[in-house]
């Protein structure tokens, strides 16, 4: 009897104890936290701005009355004024053959009012506009805590230079040599490039140095450098009010940093096509009997200064494996994705509890033809946005009749081309990540 | 926790997808199988060496306990895997998908299966010394 008693207060322990630990949870992989590291938690406590004029007479226009590029000017100057997290302080240039520091004597928020054709008149040869000299005169000065930010046209002048692609192509190579020698000084700087529309009441002069009047609208541009902790935090505060203005048009990142490794998460039940083990990598458990393989990655891409319409261009991704392609990319939102092409996606159950409340930003959605056999690689390159490629411009001579030609920058693509080489010789590499997912078959 | 998950997967046979993916994440297959490994111990020791009687010493008494170990174990694989999942998912407030229902009776009946053929196994390495049983099964 006594035996049989034993017995069954065993087997009523045993039922206790899965009991109570089915009650209370026990610890899991849920419980593990992974840490990302937060952006702008470095930077100094004052810094200085050096606002740089591009003073030649094609900048004329965009000073003469009351313009769209006086009202951004006027709103960097109170931004950065009233900004409390860096002390900044304002230092303003006219820049050509000669640098010039300017105040007009008014405080450092009003400059943009005294900005006009001829309070500029008299300061270094208006009639030259060397963007080698100008980058090389700007870059020099780039040291310490400093933000280097250069209003210019960038209209590129090949002077006396009949042969054209051949003045371009130093044009990028001496603006390469440029960025790279204050990359020298300052390995961890970063640019940043804006592109504006503003009324125009000026004198164009086109490749053959013609005088052109009655062009009223024209693109200018903000080149932005500075070292990647300030820049951060002056992205953050200053810039994107900046890029709030109406005449705001289109923004490009340049860094050498590279920002691997990225938080990825493989969704083994949301929008795919195909069964997976998704815990080492990827394991193919089913292929499809209908269509492409096909599965979501989420990715935590917070801390790229880029933005979506970067992230979101497949052509900006390489794939290193031609057995996987990329069928669409999406923002993250909540528990939904919006791909770009497919809309909406909810996130199912599974899903949300394999991303374990973590934040990821974006998604991927890769499609692979027939059998993989090789492992998942891929990588965000840096590249020339292509909206640089649209405004750039090798014939502005008949800007007048012409209202494309208008919004276009004479040599802008090799200007950037060369910065953008730069950042590339510079950093080694040419990507913002790599990502890598093993991938086997069941 | 790999060569545990083969076996309730049986090596892939029986993978059951998201629930599956759930039970090997949350780390919930292993202390299930702790305790059904327990269970198939203690039963088939106390039935050769603690009952061990002329009166149990029959293929009949045998075959219940091992059906008995089945049993147990198949409700500590469905309680176990229930509450734990419906844990997991409360966490991201939505309840346990539907699917799941059939999975985890699935996967009760897989815990079964290996607790009887544990017990076999054990009752085959341990009967030679029992008094009275040394004989059951064969």
């Amino acid at each position: 009897m006594s035996k049989i008693y034993f017995i069954k207060l065993l087997i009523l322990s045993l039922f206790i104890n899965v009991a109570c630990e089915s009650v209370h949870g026990s610890k899991n992989d849920n419980d593990d936290e992974i840490k990302t590291e937060g952006p702008g938690k470095n930077f100094p406590l004052d810094a200085t701005v050096k606002i740089y004029f591009e003073n030649t007479l094609s900048m004329d226009g965009y000073i003469n009355g009351n313009t769209d590029f006086k009202d951004v000017f006027r709103d960097l100057l109170v931004t950065v004024d009233n900004e409390k997290e860096i002390d900044y302080e304002i230092e303003f240039y006219l820049v050509n053959n000669e640098l010039n520091k300017e105040h007009f004597d008014v405080p450092s928020i009003k400059i943009s009012e005294k900005l006009t054709p001829q309070s500029t008149n008299n300061k270094g040869n208006k009639g030259s506009s060397n963007f080698e000299d100008i980058l090389n005169t700007v870059l020099e000065n780039q040291e310490g805590n400093v933000i280097s930010v250069l209003m210019a046209d960038f209209i590129y002048s090949p002077g006396g230079e009949t042969d054209t692609p051949s003045a371009l192509n130093k044009l990028r190579t001496y603006t390469q040599d440029a960025f790279l020698r204050a990359g020298k000084q300052n390995s961890k700087m970063d640019t940043r490039i804006y592109s504006f529309t503003s009324k125009f009441d000026g004198t164009y002069f086109d490749i053959n140095n013609k005088h052109i009047k009655g062009v009223e609208k024209r693109p200018y541009y903000y080149f932005v450098m500075a070292p990647s902790s300030l820049m951060q935090i002056f992205e953050k505060n200053i810039l994107s009010q900046l890029i709030k203005n109406p005449g705001f048009v289109n923004e490009a990142f340049f860094s050498s940093m590279n920002f691997s490794p990225i938080k990825t998460q493989v969704l083994a039940s949301t929008a795919n096509n195909g069964r997976f083990n998704i815990r080492d990598g990827i394991k193919v458990i089913g292929y499809p009997k209908q269509g492409n393989l096909e599965f979501v990655m989420v990715l935590d891409l917070s801390h790229l200064p880029l933005d979506d319409h970067y992230l979101l261009n497949k052509d900006n991704y390489l794939l290193q494996n031609s057995e996987f392609k990329i069928k669409d990319i999406g923002v993250v939102q909540g528990k939904t994705i919006k791909f770009a092409s497919l809309g909406s996606k909810k996130i199912d159950a599974s899903s949300q509890v394999n991303m374990k409340g973590e934040n990821f930003t974006h998604a991927i959605l890769f499609s692979a033809d027939g059998l993989v056999s090789e492992d998942l690689k891929f990588a965000l390159k840096k590249k020339v946005p292509a909206w640089v490629l649209q405004v750039d411009s090798e014939d502005d001579r008949n800007i007048k009749s012409d209202s494309l030609e208008q919004t276009k920058t004479f040599g802008f693509a090799p200007l950037v081309e060369g910065v953008a080489k730069a950042y590339e010789q510079q950093a080694g590499n040419n990507d913002y990540f790599n990502i890598q997912i093993t991938v086997n078959n069941n | 926790m790999d060569l545990i998950a083969n076996f309730y997967e049986l090596w892939g046979g029986a993978y059951l997808g998201n629930f599956s993916n759930q039970m090997y994440d949350n780390n919930i297959y292993f202390p299930i199988a702790l305790y059904s490994i327990l269970l198939a111990i203690i039963l088939t020791v106390a039935y050769y060496y603690v009952i061990d009687r002329p009166g149990t010493a029959k293929f009949s008494i045998w075959s219940i306990n091992i059906l008995v170990g089945g049993i147990i174990s198949y409700i500590i694989a469905y309680v176990s895997a229930n509450n734990k999942l419906t844990t997991v998912f409360a966490n991201i407030s939505e309840p346990l998908p539907d699917a799941f229902t059939s999975d985890i009776l699935l996967f009760g009946l897989i815990n079964m299966m290996w607790t009887i053929l544990l017990m076999f196994l054990l009752s085959i390495a341990i009967k030679w010394k029992s008094t009275n049983s040394s004989f059951i099964p064969f």
